[in-house]
C-alpha cells in the first residue's frame, strides 16, 4: 500500500496550530511575586501577561514579538499541513524545511530568553530569579538603604511548555520521516 | 519544475520576513515619538519617576545609594500603647494605611521593644494570626507582647519615680504577601505610661 501522506507531518501541523491556541490561554512559564501575588508574569512565545498590584501592564515590543511568533508558528503549521498532504511534490522539501523547525525554534528561543532573563537579573540587579521553584530575592542595600527587603517568588513551567517540546519532536520526526515517505510514494 | 521550486522558495522567504517585520515594524512606527515606551510601560515609567498611581507615595528611583522608591504604605503609624502591670503584658496599636488599590495580607509582624534612653531591651511584640488589609483602607492592628522581669527591674532602678518611659521599636519585621521588610530601627514610639 502506498503512503499518500506524511502522517507525522500532519500530526505535527495540527499539533502546532493547537499549541498556538493553547499558548494564548495557558502560559509556558509563570513567575509570581509574593503570596498572595502582588506581581505576576505569565509567559509564552505568543503571549505575555504581566500584572503589577492587580493592574495589567503591556509592553508594546513584547506584544509585537508575540504576534510575530504566533504568525511564524501559524504559517509553519499550515505549511507543514500542506506538505503533509503532498509530500512528493518537487517543492515539498522546501515546504517541510520551512514548517518543521518553527516549534523547535520557539522552544529553543523561549528557553534561551528565560536563561538570559535569569542571568541579567543576577548580574544587573543582583536578583536570584529561579527558573523553577520558590526562592527569596533580597533587594540590594544600595537600592533600599538600611532596610532589608526579602521577596518571596515562585516560578514554574506549565504543561504547554512540555506540550511544545512534544510538538517540536513531532515536527523533527516528520522531517526524518520524509526520507521514508517519498520513496514509498514514488515506488 | 525548477521555476516552481524557486517561486515557492521566494514566497516562503517573504512569509518568514513578513511575519516578523510586519508586527515589529508596526509598533516601532506607532511609538516612533517615544521609543522608551516601546519597552517600558507607562505604569513602570511612573514608578521610576515617583508619580505612580499604582504605588502612591513612591519616591523617584535614583542611582545614588540610600532609600529610594519605597512606598509609604510600608510604614506603620503608631496610635497607642497600653501596659498591664499585673499581667506584665502590653499592647501597641498601629494603623496600616493600605494606599494601594490592592488587598494586602499582613502575615507576620514582630519587633523588639527597648528603652529609648538606655537602649535596654524590654520585651517583644508581635501578632499571632495573619490580618487582611483591604485596598485603600486603614486597618488598625494591635500587637501584644510580654514585659520581662528584667524590664521591670530596669524601670524601677533606672527610671525611679517616673510614670512611664520612652520606648523604641527595634528589629521590626513585617511580612506582607511574603514580602519581608526588616527595619533594624530604632523607631521611637514615644512615651509609654507604666503606672
Amino acid at each position: 500500500m502506498q503512503t499518500k501522506f506524511n502522517w507525522i507531518a500532519l500530526a505535527g501541523g495540527v499539533a502546532t496550530l493547537l499549541l498556538i491556541v493553547v499558548s494564548l490561554f495557558v502560559p509556558w512559564w509563570r513567575f509570581t511575586v509574593g503570596n498572595p501575588a502582588i506581581a505576576e508574569a505569565s509567559f509564552s512565545p505568543v503571549n505575555l501577561n504581566f500584572s503589577l498590584l492587580g493592574s495589567p501592564l503591556s509592553i508594546p515590543l513584547i506584544w509585537a514579538m508575540n504576534v510575530a511568533a504566533m504568525l511564524s508558528l501559524a504559517t509553519g503549521g499550515i505549511i507543514l499541513l500542506i506538505y503533509a498532504v503532498m509530500p512528493a511534490k518537487p517543492y515539498s522539501k522546501r515546504l517541510l524545511g520551512f514548517g518543521y523547525n518553527k516549534p523547535l525554534f520557539a522552544v529553543v528561543l523561549f528557553v534561551v530568553e528565560l536563561v538570559v532573563l535569569v542571568v541579567f537579573a543576577k548580574t544587573l540587579v543582583g536578583f536570584d530569579v529561579p527558573l523553577m521553584g520558590a526562592a527569596n530575592i533580597q533587594i540590594p542595600q544600595n537600592i533600599i538603604g538600611d532596610l532589608s527587603i526579602g521577596i518571596g517568588v515562585t516560578s514554574a513551567f506549565e504543561w504547554p511548555f512540555y506540550f511544545a517540546i512534544v510538538v517540536a519532536v513531532l515536527c523533527v520526526a516528520a522531517k526524518l520521516y520524509h526520507g521514508k515517505t517519498v520513496p514509498d510514494i514514488s515506488g | 519544475m525548477w521555476f516552481t521550486i524557486q517561486i515557492v522558495g521566494i514566497i516562503l522567504v517573504l512569509i518568514s520576513v513578513g511575519t516578523v517585520v510586519a508586527p515589529v515594524g508596526a509598533v516601532v512606527v506607532m511609538y516612533h515619538d517615544n521609543l522608551f515606551q516601546l519597552v517600558v510601560p507607562p505604569e513602570i515609567e511612573d514608578i521610576i519617576n515617583g508619580n505612580s498611581t499604582l504605588i502612591p507615595g513612591s519616591q523617584p528611583f535614583t542611582n545614588q545609594s540610600g532609600p529610594s522608591g519605597q512606598g509609604q504604605f510600608l510604614t506603620p503609624v503608631f496610635v497607642d500603647a497600653q501596659v498591664d502591670n499585673v499581667s506584665r503584658t502590653f499592647s501597641v496599636t498601629v494603623d496600616f494605611n493600605n494606599s494601594l488599590g490592592f488587598d494586602l495580607t499582613l502575615k507576620a509582624l514582630s519587633a523588639g521593644l527597648q528603652c529609648t534612653q538606655h537602649s535596654y531591651p524590654l520585651g517583644t511584640v508581635g501578632i499571632n494570626d495573619a490580618i487582611e488589609i483591604p485596598a485603600g483602607e486603614v486597618t488598625r492592628i494591635t500587637v501584644t507582647g510580654l514585659w520581662t522581669q528584667d524590664a521591670e527591674t530596669h524601670f524601677v532602678t533606672e527610671h525611679a519615680g517616673a510614670t512611664g518611659l520612652d520606648v523604641s521599636l527595634v528589629n521590626v519585621v513585617i511580612n506582607v504577601n511574603e514580602i519581608v521588610v526588616t527595619e533594624p530601627g530604632p523607631i521611637s514610639i514615644g512615651y509609654v505610661p507604666m503606672v
